[in-house]
């Protein structure tokens, strides 16, 4: 109930009266009560929801291209450039102040005879040694990492040396031949190598899915493609602060006859596509939240008119007008609260569920596995949007709990 | 003329003018009342002399353009809405003709509400509404709704919610308006009662002459003024 003015002036709220006279209310016109509760329901469900979502692609694109190294930068050819890299590339770049590693690599879609049948996948021709720079962490399972000199041997991904069970039931072992069909600039090759190492899991970062890859040193990756020249050339920075700095030397040295691509730089770029796609998301989720409010406005305007009579007792029996407000205020907050509560539930059951349903179709590529998606739901998150559900509810009930605080006494106990 | 404290209400040259665009309608016209504290007085008159507005100023629900109003006292002209209801809800309790019980409540809620308003703590809240159902003889019926209960039955709850803060001056508009004659006898019976026990003031707006004849005195308005008066009982 309201409040005693005491002889101070000052109101001491009986806050337990108030809920328990407002939730009597709300269970008087019941149908009305819960359609006006869902409405905010949806709304803060749905901003749970897709702000949950949103965060969730964030963190799987962010880790997926970090798995690439932030530190990263890879010079490409660029697309009707006939620029070849050789060995006098990969030194004008080992001399830019800053670059640590430079790795040239071959890169090329190829078929590996494995058991009886053919499982598909890619060939990376690169140092052996410099193989942790583009899968930093990478580990054998079985064996040694090739010899970098080698025009023999080969390290499989896992899932190269472990197919899927769907695809063959047979594995590779150490030491033994694997054929690998391969198209090249002289056709389609067929050619054997020597299995010396098997690489643990590691997953797919955006440009290359490490576990269906076959990793060879530069010489047999030569002898593979029949192919002098380095498809791109992968360059280590000191530090990621570089990254900008070195990107704009390697743009000096090649103009536009190459594509440079960093993972920083593109996560930069994808993350504030994300961001603004999630607040997108979260401003039409907000928009479904304050429609919610006009819902509330309503109702509570036709409740303050159906309860004018009531109204009237109120201040008969020594309410205030403040008091009077303050009990249709907290009516129409206290629908905000049940319907934030009802839809952070709600929206934390929706996000994990759609999440396992949009991971489904999120992947970088057909030759990739689907990535499965968490939502990111934040006890921020979850906080923010109560609160904001219960000031949805406040400032919808502002209006008419004024309207009702105005009512003169006097007429509404004449009310029929 | 006796000193002011020996009167509960005391209304001096007041003025009620409702104005509808430009046009004047006088409820009370420069009307002059006392009731004496432990007084009971019925107030009767035509539809449209002023007795309900009489009674609304008199329970400060509404205030007069111009004139004094003076409860148990206190000069209430200058208050403000917050002083007004707390003496609406210490000093003075309603009884209405449609009784006005809140549907939703039960009995007990119903008669409590002044006391929760007052921010009385909820055990002695109930007993003392318990007590003021007892009064009315509805102890029974304190789990009852409203629409549980027969019209009469309402109205003695709703006389349990006008005595329940045990105020100074107790106001009834037409409490019988809608009872029975047998009914309208139990209601006048109750309060004539609680004037008597309690000393509680009490003024009746009515039309019921059986009812007038109860109470100590009766005045007859007419055009917002005392046209006649009648003391029964000294």
């Amino acid at each position: 109930m309201g409040s005693t003015p005491t002889p101070g002036g000052v109101n001491v709220v009986n806050l337990i009266d108030t809920l328990r006279y407002a939730l009597s209310a709300l269970r008087e016109r019941r149908g009305r009560s819960i359609l006006t509760i869902l409405g905010i329901a949806v709304g803060s469900g749905l901003i749970i929801s897709l702000v949950s979502l949103g965060e969730g692609i964030n963190t799987v694109v962010t880790d997926r291209l970090m798995m690439l190294g932030a530190n990263n930068i890879i010079v490409l050819p660029a697309q009707g450039s006939n620029i070849q890299f050789s060995d006098a590339d990969v030194q004008k770049i080992t001399r830019i102040p800053g670059v640590t590693v430079v790795a040239p690599f071959y890169l090329a879609v190829a078929e590996f005879q494995v058991g009886g049948t053919r499982v598909s996948g890619r060939v990376l021709g690169i140092d052996p040694m410099q193989l942790q720079i583009i899968f930093p962490g990478i580990k054998i399972l079985e064996g040694d990492s090739p010899t970098p000199t080698s025009s023999t041997q080969i390290g499989v991904g896992y899932k190269v040396a472990f197919p899927p069970a769907a695809v063959t039931t047979s594995r590779l072992y150490v030491g033994q031949p694997l054929t690998i069909m391969a198209s090249t600039a002289e056709g389609l090759k067929t050619t054997s190598f020597t299995v010396t190492g098997i690489y643990d899991k590691f997953g797919a970062s955006v440009f290359f899915d490490a576990d269906t890859a076959v990793v060879m040193p530069l010489p047999a990756a030569r002898r593979l493609l029949g192919e002098m020249r380095y498809q791109a050339i992968l360059v280590n920075t000191e530090r990621v602060d570089l990254v900008e700095y070195i990107i704009s030397e390697l743009e000096g040295l090649y103009g536009r006859n190459v594509t440079v691509i960093s993972p920083s730089t593109i996560l930069s770029t994808v993350r504030s596509i994300i961001a603004s796609f999630t607040i997108f998301l979260g401003i039409i989720a907000s928009v479904s939240l304050f429609v919610a409010g006009l819902g509330i406005m309503n109702t509570m305007i036709m409740s303050v008119m159906e309860r004018t009579r009531e109204i009237g007792v109120l201040r008969s029996i020594g309410m205030t007008r403040r008091d009077v407000l303050f009990t249709f205020l907290f009516e129409a907050m206290l629908t905000g609260l049940i319907g934030g509560l009802i839809g952070v539930g709600v929206g934390v059951g929706l996000s994990l569920g759609f999440g396992n349903y949009a991971g489904n179709f999120f992947r970088f590529g057909p030759q990739f596995e689907p990535i499965p998606i968490r939502s990111v739901i934040t006890p921020e998150l979850l906080m923010g949007t109560l609160l904001f559900a219960v000031l949805v509810g406040s400032v919808s009930g502002l209006y008419p709990a004024r309207r009702a605080a105005l009512i003169d006494p006097v007429k509404a106990l004449k009310t029929e | 003329m006796e000193p002011d404290n020996a009167f509960a209400i005391v209304l001096e040259d007041v003025w009620k003018i409702y104005r509808i665009g430009k046009t004047e309608y006088p409820a009370l016209r420069g009307l002059t009342l006392m009731v004496r504290r432990g007084e009971m007085l019925s107030v009767m008159g035509p539809s449209g002399s002023g007795k309900s507005t009489l009674l609304h100023i008199a329970g400060t629900l509404d205030r007069p353009t111009r004139g004094r109003v003076i409860l148990e006292g206190i000069d209430i002209s200058g208050l403000d809405d917050s002083r007004l209801s707390e003496i609406r809800n210490r000093k003075i309790g309603f009884v209405f003709q449609a009784y006005n019980l809140i549907n939703r409540l039960s009995a007990l809620e119903n008669v409590s509400l002044p006391l929760a308003v007052r921010g009385v703590p909820l055990p002695e809240r109930r007993a003392a509404a318990l007590e003021a159902l007892r009064l009315v003889g509805l102890k029974d019926a304190a789990r009852k709704r409203p629409l549980e209960l027969s019209g009469g039955e309402q109205q003695r709850v709703a006389i349990a919610r006008g005595l329940v803060g045990r105020p100074r001056i107790l106001l009834a508009d037409e409490p019988t308006g809608n009872l029975d004659s047998k009914n309208a006898m139990i209601i006048i019976d109750i309060l004539r009662n609680i004037n008597k026990t309690l000393g509680t003031t009490l003024v009746i707006v009515t039309h019921n002459p059986e009812v007038a004849e109860r109470s100590d005195r009766i005045v007859r308005l007419r055009d917002g003024r005392v046209e006649s008066e009648v003391t029964l009982h000294a």
